[in-house]
């Protein structure tokens, strides 16, 4: 065989791979396709319940679209663009708005009404706010997670303290931070602090702000508000645990992958539900979750979550339901979220199952925390921009380089025009 | 002095030589694994004891089920045949339609030649974060999405970095081995198939070998194009570990360490060809 | 019938002008990426130089805004500040890498037994996954629980805080820059393979020294190969975009923001098309530019053996 004729061969291979690959599978059956953004760890639970749903409905065949989370966003916008949407797919709350915004999702309201045994009454009502635009609601949540106190027993042990109590205020998460940061290995630099993870996006509203009596931005989000007194007064009393009480590690520290919690070197941090996994279970150390410490104006704290919704282009619009009702119905949810222990499920009735699985661990707060949290604000499109801005500037606050003052003036200003832009 | 004491000193000299060259490539070797090292250690540790400090480099008992557990959590064989059909046929036509084009730009006179290398150099620098939704929307409209077919056409009609790695090549050359073979009355096909062709061997080779890594590792490519999860390929796989919150750090290390075992294995052997092209290029100059 | 056809064709072809026929034959071996620009790449880069004058959310219908998004690009201080940024992360990584990558070729093409195991030792960063990588590098550069930083305590150095000093923060990307020279490093290699042996032992014949062989024969033979990586490096060093995005998303405060991950959060995280394409065509223009002038300058310093010269 020449040389020629060998690549020809090829070519021909080639060509009829491509051939075979675009034949697709012909059925009468409805098939939904439904995006997730599972961790493959979790995928298998996902294909459990779609093989349920597959057997009770065999009229539908369910195809599983997943990709991670921090992919995901960008794949939808994609498939958004061309109108290919998935039928189902995963929302973020923080993406929620700017999706209604763009017409991507579909209304659900005359679903619900038509499916009397979806029972929204179940559902916190703290976690479907995100969804929510002039009275019609556009997607549905699995969980609503508050921020919690997360601490390190092993730590509080060795330092002979008691352990956070329902009751804290934020006196005693500094009395308790200054006993906990010490120099270890005795070279002079600390290595072991009292607390991390204060101020990020998910906990600037509340406790934060909301503690003190302030707010991020107003009702209507069309204004900044981190330059009243009572912010000023939060922002500083947060800061001053990096810049004065040096009880925090330095934010060079602290970042997504590397999290000085993880480690064992910090003694508490606030952390969502979603975090339960990697500290309760993969740590290496003793850890548990209590109540946030109270503000001088109260106990507040942030509520974050994902769901899911419809895509507005389905063509299997009644199918969707089908899947969206059976998947986020109280069966549902307890068998995704309440026995596997995988953030805090968006449904009371879920929650007897979900502490089970977290036995021995302190999680019923959570559940309580759903009575006085927040939800994560600002909740409009402007929500992503603002939170670059308020890192951003944050960071340079607790570097030092900034006074407290200048960094929200920043803020103000920069958050100020940003939410004038969406306003418009 | 005697002529002997000058060849020892010739042959100390070159021992020396050749001692501070190992010197350098270990130095270099060390700082050069040192991250693929660390990748390794992880791979073989217990989730719960990848993020102790500080660092134990060896782990005390290595957990070699984590390869397992990571390349079956998935479907890993599926993803790994996927990635391979792709990059296959990938290497064969970036081969083939960069090498022509090549040719083309680098030994053909045309008015618009330079106009042209140009235009294809742009194409370049359009960052693809703006033309991938135009690009999404135009291969939704021809029907291809979530098929290989947006990752599988494109390189059959060239890749603009392996043309221009290409052109160069051919463009040192001496043009005398065109004059003269024109003059035995050889067609330009000839000339790109029997003559440039079999000296540009390491240049090949270098294509082949970044056109295999580029497409294996590709991650842009798939993710947007392809939805259905038997048609992912290695590099969504490996995205899978890492969740908005929890990610399986070791699973996700050892299936990297797994997945680029094919890309090492290939770039070892494919050496081969740069000696066998530089015995050959002894012809020219 | 076909072949009568087909010799008819060549009748014709012979019949046409010489200059007809030359082109002809140039446009038959480029057709392909000629094909491939028309059909599939060509369209998506027109498509976003027109969103580029558009007010486009990715979903609405675009409404043409003329010359807005570039008037506003203009008046951004973080526009330019990511501007500063690209050119400062740009000169740093293509003099480094295209030093370090032709050192470590000339390194890895001596004789040496096992020379090849080093290679391959040598293309591992470039091999590993983009994002596997900047996960490594993010955790290597900790402060307090990275590697870079934990050696140099141990032999007594207080290390900087890396990725979250402004300072250090641009430094730290650029440096680790340094450990994926694979693919240059491959292209030159096989570069100083092409060498003809006999010029090189010409030299030495004529009692070159080293710096005498690498100034007037290894410098000038590659120049073609070196030309080809600083273009390169030089286009992809102004689209760099990852390592920002994984390890410092632009902090700390704007000192590692880069224009394609400031054009990225504008069109991706904050839904604003147009104003993202604007910012990649001021930066394709700006690459278009320095590659033409680098083009010009080529006629000082490239050597290629097989060109026409008039």
């Amino acid at each position: 065989m020449t040389k020629g004729k060998r690549l020809q061969i090829l070519l021909l291979v080639v060509a009829l791979t491509l051939f075979a690959s675009s034949v697709t599978v012909s059925a009468e059956k409805i098939v939904l396709r439904v995006a997730h953004a599972w961790e493959s760890t979790f995928v298998d639970v996902q294909k459990e319940f779609d093989k349920k749903f597959m057997e009770k409905y065999p009229h539908i065949e369910i195809r599983l679209e997943n990709f991670a989370w921090e992919n995901i966003l960008e794949k939808l916008q994609t498939q958004a663009a061309a109108g290919t949407l998935p039928d189902v797919f995963y929302v973020h709350c923080s993406w929620a708005q700017q999706f209604i915004r763009q017409g991507m999702l579909m209304p659900l309201n005359s679903y619900i009404e038509a499916t009397p045994d979806f029972n929204m009454d179940d559902m916190f009502p703290v976690g479907l706010t995100p969804y929510w635009s002039n009275g019609t609601i556009y997607a549905l949540p699995y969980d609503a997670g508050p921020m919690a106190l997360y601490y390190n027993k092993d730590m509080f042990d060795e330092a002979g303290l008691p352990y956070p109590t329902d009751d804290w205020v934020l006196d005693d998460l500094l009395d308790n931070a200054k006993k906990l940061t010490k120099d270890l290995n005795g070279d002079g630099r600390v290595d072991q602090w009292g607390i991390s993870g204060t101020l990020t996006h998910e906990t600037i509203n509340a406790p934060v702000l909301a503690g003190f009596g302030a707010q991020l931005v107003n009702d209507d989000e069309t204004e900044c508000l981190v330059t009243t007194p009572e912010a000023i007064e939060a922002f500083k009393w947060w800061i001053a645990l990096d810049t004065e009480h040096k009880v925090a590690p330095s934010p060079a520290q602290v970042t997504a992958i590397v999290e000085p919690f993880t480690f064992g070197r910090v003694g508490m941090t606030f952390g969502g539900s979603w975090m339960m996994e990697r500290w309760l279970r993969f740590g290496t150390f003793d850890a548990d979750v209590a109540h946030v410490p109270a503000g001088p104006a109260g106990r507040y704290t942030t509520v974050a979550g994902s769901g899911y919704g419809i895509a507005a282009t389905t063509k299997n619009a009644e199918a969707a339901w089908l899947y969206l009702s059976e998947y986020l119905s109280e069966e549902g949810v307890k068998f995704m979220w309440g026995r596997t222990g995988r953030g805090s499920p968006s449904r009371l009735s879920a929650w007897p199952d979900f502490i089970k699985a977290w036995e021995g661990k302190n999680v019923r707060v959570f559940e309580e925390m759903l009575g006085y949290g927040l939800f994560q604000r600002p909740i409009s499109p402007a929500a992503p921009q603002v939170s670059t801005i308020v890192n951003r500037e944050i960071e340079l606050m607790q570097l030092g380089r900034k006074s407290v003052e200048e960094g929200l003036q920043q803020i103000k200003q920069e958050v100020d025009a940003v939410l004038a832009e969406y306003n418009r | 002095m005697s002529a002997n004491a000058a060849g020892t000193k010739k042959k100390v000299g070159s021992i020396l030589k050749r001692v501070g060259l190992y010197v350098l490539l270990i130095a270099g070797a060390l700082l050069f694994t040192l991250p693929f090292l660390w990748m390794l250690s992880t791979s073989l540790k217990p989730e719960i004891e990848v993020f102790r400090f500080p660092p134990q480099w060896i782990p005390r008992p290595p957990k070699w089920s984590n390869y397992v557990e990571a390349l079956t959590i998935l479907p890993f064989d599926l993803f790994f045949r996927n990635t391979l059909t792709i990059t296959v046929n990938n290497v064969i036509g970036n081969l083939v339609s960069c090498s022509l084009v090549a040719f083309g730009f680098a030994r053909l006179e045309s008015r618009f030649s330079n106009v042209l290398f140009i235009l294809l150099l742009s194409t370049m620098m359009v960052p693809y974060q703006v033309t991938i939704i135009p690009m999404f929307v135009l291969f939704h409209r021809l029907g291809w999405v979530d098929t290989f077919k947006p990752l599988m056409v494109p390189p059959w009609l060239g890749y603009p970095f392996f043309i221009f790695i290409l052109r160069q090549f051919f463009m040192t050359i001496p043009l005398e081995l065109d004059d003269a073979a024109r003059i035995d009355g050889c067609s330009t096909w000839r000339i790109y198939w029997n003559i440039i062709l079999p000296l540009a061997k390491p240049a090949l080779t270098t294509v082949a070998v970044l056109g295999f890594l580029g497409n294996w590792n590709d991650f842009m490519g798939p993710l947007i194009y392809i939805s259905s999860q038997e048609k992912y390929t290695l590099a969504i796989g490996l995205t899978l570990f890492r969740g908005q919150y929890m990610s399986n750090i070791a699973y996700l290390m050892a299936a990297s360490v797994a997945t680029v075992m094919p890309v090492i294995i290939i770039f070892f052997f494919a050496q081969r060809y740069f000696i066998e092209g530089m015995t050959l290029t002894g012809l020219k100059g | 019938m076909q072949s009568k056809s087909l010799s008819q064709s060549v009748g014709i072809l012979q019949r046409l002008p010489k200059s007809w026929r030359k082109e002809l034959q140039f446009f038959a071996f480029i057709s392909p990426w000629l094909l491939g620009f028309i059909a599939f790449s060509g369209g998506p880069i027109i498509a976003s130089a027109v969103i580029s004058f558009t007010d486009w959310n990715i979903l609405s219908t675009p409404k043409f805004v003329g010359l807005a998004n570039y008037q506003r690009l203009v008046n951004d201080p973080l526009v330019w500040k990511a501007l500063g940024n690209t050119i400062y992360y740009t000169i740093g990584s293509v003099i480094l890498m295209t030093v370090a990558s032709l050192l470590t070729a000339i390194l890895l093409n001596q004789e040496l037994r096992g020379v090849r195991f080093f290679r391959t030792l040598y293309f591992l960063p470039s091999v590993t996954s983009g994002v596997a990588i900047a996960i490594l590098f993010a955790w290597m550069y900790n402060p307090e629980f990275g590697i870079i930083n934990y050696m140099l305590y141990k032999i007594g150095i207080v290390g900087p805080n890396w990725l979250f000093d402004e300072f250090w923060a641009m430094p730290a990307i650029i440096f680790m820059s340094l450990w994926t020279i694979g693919s240059n490093m491959m292209i030159i290699l096989a570069g100083l393979q092409d060498i003809p042996q006999s010029l090189v032992e010409a030299a030495r014949l004529d009692g070159a020294n080293w710096w005498q062989e690498f100034r007037y024969v290894t410098i000038p033979m590659l120049s073609p190969v070196l030309f080809l990586v600083i273009i390169t490096s030089t286009i992809n060093s102004f689209q760099v975009f990852l390592q920002p995005y994984v390890m410092t998303e632009g902090g700390p405060g704007n000192a590692t923001l880069v224009l394609v991950l400031y054009l990225y959060q504008n069109a991706f995280l904050w839904w604003k098309m147009g104003y993202g394409a604007a910012i990649a065509w001021i930066l394709a223009v700006i690459i278009l530019i320095l590659t033409l002038i680098q083009f010009r300058l080529a006629g000082y310093w490239v050597y290629y053996e097989g060109e026409r010269r008039s």
